[in-house]
């Protein structure tokens, strides 16, 4: 574990300082020329330890030596040491304290009552207030959530990190980032062995989450998986088993042909066959399931971009065709719209996250196709059944925290079953990563569909799959493949030279960043049979 | 006596008076702008600090082999040819309409000017709601009351192009004729007087008096409504996005993409300074030519 030095002159640091406000300085100028700045303001909410009733501190006794100091500050530094103690007695006998629920998790953080944590969380998916709140009174430890927009987060973690503002102790990342931010992280592997985290219980698809060259750097908390919506009323209607969907991406083609321009409610308003997702920003992750179902890869194992192999264009081609049994302006239609379709029972299929199957389901009020709709796993391509990661959240502890252990225990108590199990049946879209969240009776019932979801999520999520690769250049690699995705889909560009231009920007980037020097470590191949 | 006096010919007074103005300026702008143009010649990667390296002239060899920057210039360029005519030609004739001292003018001039008081972001939120092809009011209006096809605004790159213009229309037609109005204004009531004397039409007389006397104020316009056309960034950010596809990317979009999604400083800092030297080069011109039509008016 890395101790911070005490806030003294350092030469080296200055330079550092230097230079970042540098480089700062250089994106205002280039900010600067490209107008006003666009950044939206992250909104802070803080529940404070004070704030909470005065049980919050008699349910907090402190009773540790920490507890027992005056200062926050004071039980911090006891309390590292005593981890660092603990961790290493740990590894060295293979023993550690079990954090198997919930309660284990709180009582562990209790001896830090007093102190102060501040976590950033994706702006549309924060924890529910009651989680925090719980957290606080029982642990008497207050905790600031810093809402990021989703779409921010990446290049505001960035600035935060590099320019060394240390103001997180806790961060929600993006598993595709890890490799981006692992420098700034602490390596949990430790924390890990001393608390017991059960790796076996996560579910294969979320496995990966948080890991980058050996270390493992996040809890994984929100496991996002796509699934395949459908109407079961209009699946009948033309003629199909709600039974029995389509097993194939070609079937669910030729259902969504026969729905399209149809007045399957009566009502004189034609339905749409299926939904595409290809408004510019984040269209890849609409492409990549074809991809992985398709049989396709990244890169091969010399970081040769394969995204443009025959199973790729292929990927792609298909994922075109669909906007002819889409809506009028499929090329805008983004991951937003998607919901808003599918509620209004505008829509045949869709391809969405988990999430929302809840909605659609229990969200009375904005749904209309409650017990009119059916989840299955993506369909099998010409690659078989194999299904894309889409990465989802893990938290992660930062190196520049004093309070390791405290934000490690928070980071526990936010992804623990009873916590994921909270979060997930309120539908804030924070979906459970462990094998027991979907096993849990409360959760099944009232989760997705409310039938068959759990079922559905579980069998995707332990079958093969096509993750993303959390290398730093990650994100550039993703916003190249956006761009050429639109404009293959908005017919600017054919699929096959789209996916050539990708994988020309892919190399440039990777040479860039030395990927092609003698001795770099291999692309692990993922679509070896 | 001890006169305190600014000399121009390097009086030790006078620059001390403007040092801290100088510093000011010296960090604020001269630093920043000399530390990206050194930027612009290092592989600079925030993502991978320790691979950072000076890269001569990579960068710009780069940028000339770089598809995506022409179709970026390409597109910079086309929203300065049709935005900035446009904007100026409207943006007049609505100060001309306004200059009138009608009852509740001054109303009429209040509520002109608001879109300049809306942020940009903010806009382009709202225009994209309103050019949503199927909710849209828009569209709506265009196929419910005028009996037109709906149009693929946001997702056909014609159709983001016209959306962004006239966006960018909306915001930026108030700035031309609150300036306009204020040279109106300004203008010598004699001159006018005795052309009415003279017997001028009001036609003879916008293109032989107003325009000419106009045409200080009007370069300014024009200048700086080049120059922030070619910044064009906030309107493509929260309307398009860039896309479809590269349809709608300016290079500002593009220099903001390499900066903070890549996070590839150097290449950045390189195309903003080309963005700047474009911007230079364009407005010394246009300046030269609005000049000389000044001076044969």
């Amino acid at each position: 574990m890395r101790e911070r030095k005490p806030a003294s002159f350092s030469r080296r640091r200055f330079l550092k300082g230097v230079a970042v406000a540098g480089v700062a300085i250089g994106g205002t100028g280039i900010l600067a020329a490209c107008g006003d700045a666009t950044a939206t303001p992250a909104t802070t909410n803080t529940t404070s330890a004070a704030a909470t009733t005065a049980a919050a501190t008699t349910a907090a006794p402190a009773t540790t030596a920490a507890g027992a100091a005056t200062t926050a500050a004071a039980a911090t530094t006891a309390s590292s040491a005593a981890t660092t103690a603990a961790a290493t007695t740990a590894a060295a006998t293979g023993t550690g304290t079990s954090l198997k629920t919930k309660a284990a998790i709180l009582d562990a953080a209790k001896k830090y009552s007093g102190s102060k944590l501040v976590l950033s969380v994706v702006g549309t998916s924060p924890p529910l207030k009651a989680v925090i709140d719980e957290w606080t009174k029982a642990t008497g430890v207050s905790l600031e959530t810093t809402a990021i927009p989703p779409n921010e987060i990446f290049e505001k973690l960035t600035l935060n990190f590099t320019s060394d503002a240390g103001n997180f102790d806790l961060v929600s990342v993006t598993s595709s980032n890890f490799g981006a931010f692992a420098p700034y992280l602490t390596d949990l592997t430790q924390l890990n062995t001393t608390y017991n985290f059960d790796e076996v219980q996560l579910v294969n698809m979320f496995k990966w989450y948080g890991k980058y060259n050996g270390g493992s750097y996040g809890i994984p908390y929100d496991g996002d998986q796509y699934m395949l919506f459908y109407r079961t009323d209009w699946l009948k209607k033309v003629g199909g088993d709600p039974a029995n969907p389509p097993a194939t991406w070609d079937d669910v083609f030729a259902i969504a042909q026969k729905m399209h321009n149809q007045d399957l409610d009566g009502n004189g308003t034609k339905a749409i066959g299926f939904a595409p997702r290809m408004s510019r920003v984040g269209t890849w992750q609409f492409f990549a399931t074809k991809l992985a179902s398709f049989g396709g890869d990244w890169f091969d194992e010399n970081w040769q971009p394969a995204i443009n192999s025959a199973a790729g264009v292929a990927a792609l081609e298909y994922a075109a065709k669909l906007k002819s049994v889409g809506p009028a302006n499929s090329v805008s239609i983004g991951f937003a719209d998607l919901d808003k379709m599918f509620l209004a029972g505008q829509v045949g299929f869709i391809e969405q996250f988990s999430t929302t199957a809840t909605k659609a389901q229990f969200d009375k009020t904005n749904s209309k196709v409650i017990d009119k709709f059916g989840v299955m796993k993506l369909p099998a391509g010409p690659g078989g059944s194999r299904q894309y990661s889409p990465g989802g959240v893990s938290l992660a502890v930062t190196k520049s925290t004093k309070q390791q252990e405290l934000a490690y225990l928070c980071a526990r108590y936010l992804a623990c079953e009873e916590t994921a199990v909270t979060q997930a049946v309120a539908g804030t879209g924070v979906e459970p990563t462990m094998v027991t969240a979907y096993n849990n009776p409360d959760f099944q019932a009232k989760w997705g569909d409310g039938k068959t979801s759990w079922k559905v999520a579980m069998d995707e999520g332990s079958g093969k799959i096509l993750k993303q690769i959390p290398i730093p250049e990650f994100a550039a690699l993703q916003e190249a493949l956006d761009l050429k995705l639109s404009e293959a889909y908005s017919g600017q560009t054919k699929p096959k030279d789209a996916l050539d231009s990708v994988a020309n920007s892919w190399k440039q980037i990777l040479d860039k960043a030395g990927y092609y020097a003698a001795g770099h470590a291999k692309y692990e191949v993922q679509n070896k049979s | 006596m001890f006169k305190l006096r600014y000399r121009p010919d390097g009086g030790l007074t006078g620059w001390l008076f403007l040092t801290p103005l100088i510093v000011v300026l010296a960090v604020l702008a001269l630093i920043p702008v000399l530390y990206a143009l050194g930027l612009s010649f290092f592989d600079y990667n925030v993502l991978r600090p320790q691979q950072n390296k000076f890269s001569g002239l990579a960068n710009f060899n780069a940028m000339l082999q770089d598809e995506r920057f022409r179709t970026a210039l390409f597109n910079s360029f086309r929203y300065v040819v049709v935005c900035v005519p446009l904007s100026v030609v409207l943006g007049v004739l609505a100060a001309l309409l306004l200059d009138h001292e009608l009852p509740g003018m001054r109303i009429f001039r209040a509520l002109a000017i608001t879109p300049m008081m809306v942020m940009p972001l903010v806009v382009g939120l709202n225009f994209r709601m309103l050019f949503d092809y199927q909710d849209g009011l828009i569209n709506w209006l265009l196929s419910r009351v005028l009996w037109f096809e709906r149009v693929h605004w946001l997702d056909s790159p014609d159709g983001a192009f016209g959306a962004t213009v006239i966006m960018e229309l909306w915001c930026t037609i108030p700035f031309v004729m609150m300036l306009t109005l204020a040279g109106l204004k300004n203008l010598p009531v004699e001159v006018f007087d005795a052309a009415k004397v003279d017997g001028a039409g009001k036609f003879q007389m916008f293109f032989r008096l107003t325009l000419p006397l106009l045409m200080p104020v009007l370069t300014v316009v024009i200048l700086l409504r080049t120059l922030t056309t070619f910044k064009l960034f906030d309107q493509i950010y929260s309307l398009t996005e860039g896309g479809p596809g590269s349809a709608t990317e300016t290079i500002s979009y593009y220099a903001y993409v390499l900066g903070f999604k890549r996070f590839d400083m150097g290449y950045a800092a390189l195309i903003s300074y080309v963005l700047v030297f474009i911007i230079a080069v364009v407005c010394l011109v246009l300046l030269k030519i609005l000049q000389a039509e000044r001076k044969q008016a």
